[in-house]
């Protein structure tokens, strides 16, 4: 019978053969699993070999929505998307919140399973039992932003996850968004796309409605929590100041001076919202005088126009925004491009590299170059063929010792380096994900610096954290990474699974006890905390399995090297601090982190895998 | 002829706030059909296709003006009148 909350059917798309067919939704697979992220992981366990080529026919992309999408649930409009990813080889689920879960979940779909090579560039369009694979001969070549208005225009209202010429052209450090917003698909996923031929997935409306089972319930509690909300004394600044809101102190900090940017930014941007979002923290961006305007883009990201300049000079604000259009245009994941370009200007500082390396370019940070480079990399044109490749890999190909100046987890890039912030639980969970590096189930936000312990100690109660593991966390001084790195990625399962987003702006007004009633008001099925938290540990299990399974161990847990030769920003030097900034992190400190992480987890020490009595305890023992 | 079912005062539509966040659609369609479908709401949210997701907003002649959407719009693009429009 199906459960109240979900659409009750999976997709399944062969693209080899043009099947396409539909499966109703296991409802004890909907229970153990939640849904989103826990179901992807499961599918992609049972269904992607573990050693399949991401790039080939045989890898699959996982397409998830969870109870909460396409409700009232104030923020509930996160997509996740499972695959085995072309940068690090492991499985990884990209999330982002946009329209298209609402939209799938309309046509009757909680999840897509696509497999498969199409014969000729094709999207998929779902609507209903409307589903078909359409030519897409004529979007080829296009990039993100004009695949979706291209779409748009035939489909609206529609969501759309579309791929640049970095997908098309099987860049590992691609990256795209849903309807230019909402980014997803870190670690190459619109590569995976592109080597199935499939330029971009339209979810159409569609009428099938999703019932819930205690109505007024559920009415009460979302009310309950959009009051708290509205009243929120900071909302009007958070919505005014968008983006670059909340991290303007964090950003100076680092040394960099934003004031007259976040000034400019005001006044060209347009708050955009995800479905269901009070607290909306997307950005429409026109720039209406200087350089390139007028010009309209998109900014889904805090540190947006930061993020877009890494590690070269900074500009002025319209060519930051200018190189973020560039960016998400073409389907340039920055992270990534940024550490395999900033590795390269030191290789060639350091004589390590010259001209015959990289095709004649002339390497420096000047902002024409990083432009043309980018454009260089999403069509692998000359040296952006290297470049399209990742950091780790690109200084395999040159050899001369360039691998060990590499800095990554997993052969990805993390977003964040300890030096700049002190180590804290978002650095600590680039480590130990799953399959490739992400900062944010580390406690988004939460656990940034500046926190007391007993407001630490709060957001543990708040996220259900028990009595026990406060006692285990936390001293009046100190708190355990290892420890507090396991609950905050099992909070941040829990919302990939109900499909929730997890970002702060919205976050901050959930708690454990508010998603139990959100949960049963929804589904009809009562559940508890403790429950909740299993089976968002269960998801994550599942998660670490799909990874073991493809080889990943302690060893690919380490931090990069680079981490612990002190970082020089001007006067300063920056080696690795604790959280409170007062000693500095050795190598053996971090290895106590992993043990202790690995013990919260119930998993084996030596090898970082599920022991056989957790996997028990999370009704996985028969994987 | 058509016919207005219209009852509750007018809502007044400032699309230039709205940020595509479909509570309002989401809200309606609970309302009148006691489940979650945008499609099924009396409010129509349509991004003008070409315009940079700006939106458009309408309502369908089944909208009796029960304010529901303005209530639930923390945006401030929909806005119930106080004043009792014609019926």
């Amino acid at each position: 019978m199906e459960i109240p909350g979900y659409a009750g059917s999976i997709l399944y798309v062969d693209l080899t053969s043009g099947q396409i067919s539909k499966e109703a939704l296991d409802p004890e697979l909907a229970r153990a699993f939640l849904g989103g992220h826990g179901i992807n992981c499961k599918l992609a366990y049972d269904l992607i070999p573990p050693n399949v080529d991401p790039l080939s026919p045989e890898n699959t992309i996982i397409i998830g929505t969870g109870p909460f999408s396409g409700t009232l649930v104030p923020g509930s409009a996160e997509l996740v998307i499972t695959s085995k990813l072309p940068l690090s080889g492991g499985f990884g689920t990209n999330a982002g919140g946009g329209h298209f879960p609402v939209m799938l979940k309309s046509s009757g779909y909680d999840h897509v399973v696509i497999t498969g090579r199409a014969p000729k560039p094709v999207y998929l369009k779902i609507r209903d039992d409307d589903v078909a694979l359409c030519g897409a001969g004529h979007l080829w070549g296009l990039d993100n932003f004009e695949t979706v208005d291209a779409l748009r225009a035939r489909y609206e209202p529609c969501s759309i996850i579309p791929i640049g010429p970095a997908g098309e052209n099987l860049v590992r450090i691609s990256v795209t968004s849903q309807d230019k917003l909402g980014t997803v698909g870190f670690g190459g996923l619109p590569a995976v796309m592109g080597s199935k031929n499939l330029k971009a997935i339209v979810a159409v409306q569609g009428t099938r409605e999703i019932r819930i089972a205690h109505r007024l319930r559920l009415q009460r509690a979302v009310d309950e929590m959009l009051e708290r909300v509205m009243s929120y004394r900071l909302r009007p600044k958070l919505l005014e100041g968008g983006t670059n809101a909340m991290t303007a102190e964090w950003i100076s900090g680092m040394g960099l001076d934003t004031e007259g940017w976040a000034d400019i930014h005001q006044k060209s941007r347009k708050t955009l919202a995800c479905p269901s979002c009070p607290m909306g923290d997307k950005e429409l961006v026109r720039l209406r005088e200087g350089e390139y305007s007028p010009m309209t883009t998109y900014m889904t990201h805090f540190m947006g126009e930061m993020e877009s300049s890494g590690n070269t000079p900074l500009d002025n604000h319209n060519r930051a925004i200018k190189r973020l259009d560039i960016f998400n245009r073409n389907g340039i994941c920055m992270i990534n491009f940024h550490n395999a370009i900033g590795l390269m200007f030191s290789l060639c500082e350091e004589g390590v590299i010259t001209k015959e390396d990289t095709v004649g370019i002339e390497l420096n940070s000047d902002y024409d170059t990083i432009l043309r480079l980018i454009d260089m990399a999403a069509h692998r044109e000359g040296f952006g063929d290297v470049l399209a490749e990742g950091a780790l890999r690109a200084a395999q190909s040159i050899g001369r010792g360039a691998e060990e100046a590499v800095i990554h987890i997993k052969g990805c890039s993390p977003f964040l380096d300890p030096r700049y912030d002190n180590f804290h639980t978002m650095n600590f969970a680039q480590m130990v994900h799953p399959g490739r590096p992400n900062y944010a189930c580390g406690g988004i936000g939460i656990y940034m610096p500046g926190r007391s312990i007993d407001m630490h100690i709060m957001h543990a109660r708040r996220i259900g954290i028990s009595d026990d593991a406060i006692e285990r966390i936390f001293t009046s001084e100190a708190y355990n990474i290892g420890r507090l790195t396991k609950h905050a990625e099992d909070w941040f399962s829990l919302f990939n699974c109900l499909g929730h987003c997890h970002r702060l702006y919205i976050h901050r007004f959930h708690s454990i006890e508010g998603f139990v009633e959100f949960y049963s008001a929804i589904t009809g099925i009562e559940t508890t905390p403790v429950e909740l938290l299993k089976a968002a540990e269960r998801a994550w299990n599942m998660y670490k399995l799909l990874n073991v399974r493809v080889g990943f161990s302690r060893e690919d847990d380490r931090p990069p090297k680079a981490w612990f030769k002190p970082f020089k920003a001007g006067e300063k030097v920056l080696p690795i601090k604790d959280y409170f900034g007062t000693t500095t992190i050795t190598k053996a400190d971090i290895e106590r982190y992993l043990d202790d992480y690995y013990d919260e987890r119930g998993w084996d020490k030596r090898s970082g895998a599920p022991t056989p009595e957790k996997l028990k305890e999370l009704q996985l023992e028969t994987l | 002829m058509t016919t207005t079912k219209r009852r509750g005062p007018p809502i007044k539509v400032d699309e230039s706030k709205c940020t595509g966040c479909l509570i309002c659609e989401l809200r309606c369609s609970l309302r009148f059909e006691k489940a979650f479908n945008p499609s099924k709401a009396q409010i129509r949210i349509r991004r003008l296709v070409g315009a940079d997701n700006e939106y458009e907003i309408s309502f369908t002649e089944e909208c009796d003006n029960c304010g529901i959407c303005a209530r639930y719009c923390p945006y401030g693009a929909l806005i119930q009148e106080k004043k009792r429009g014609a019926t």
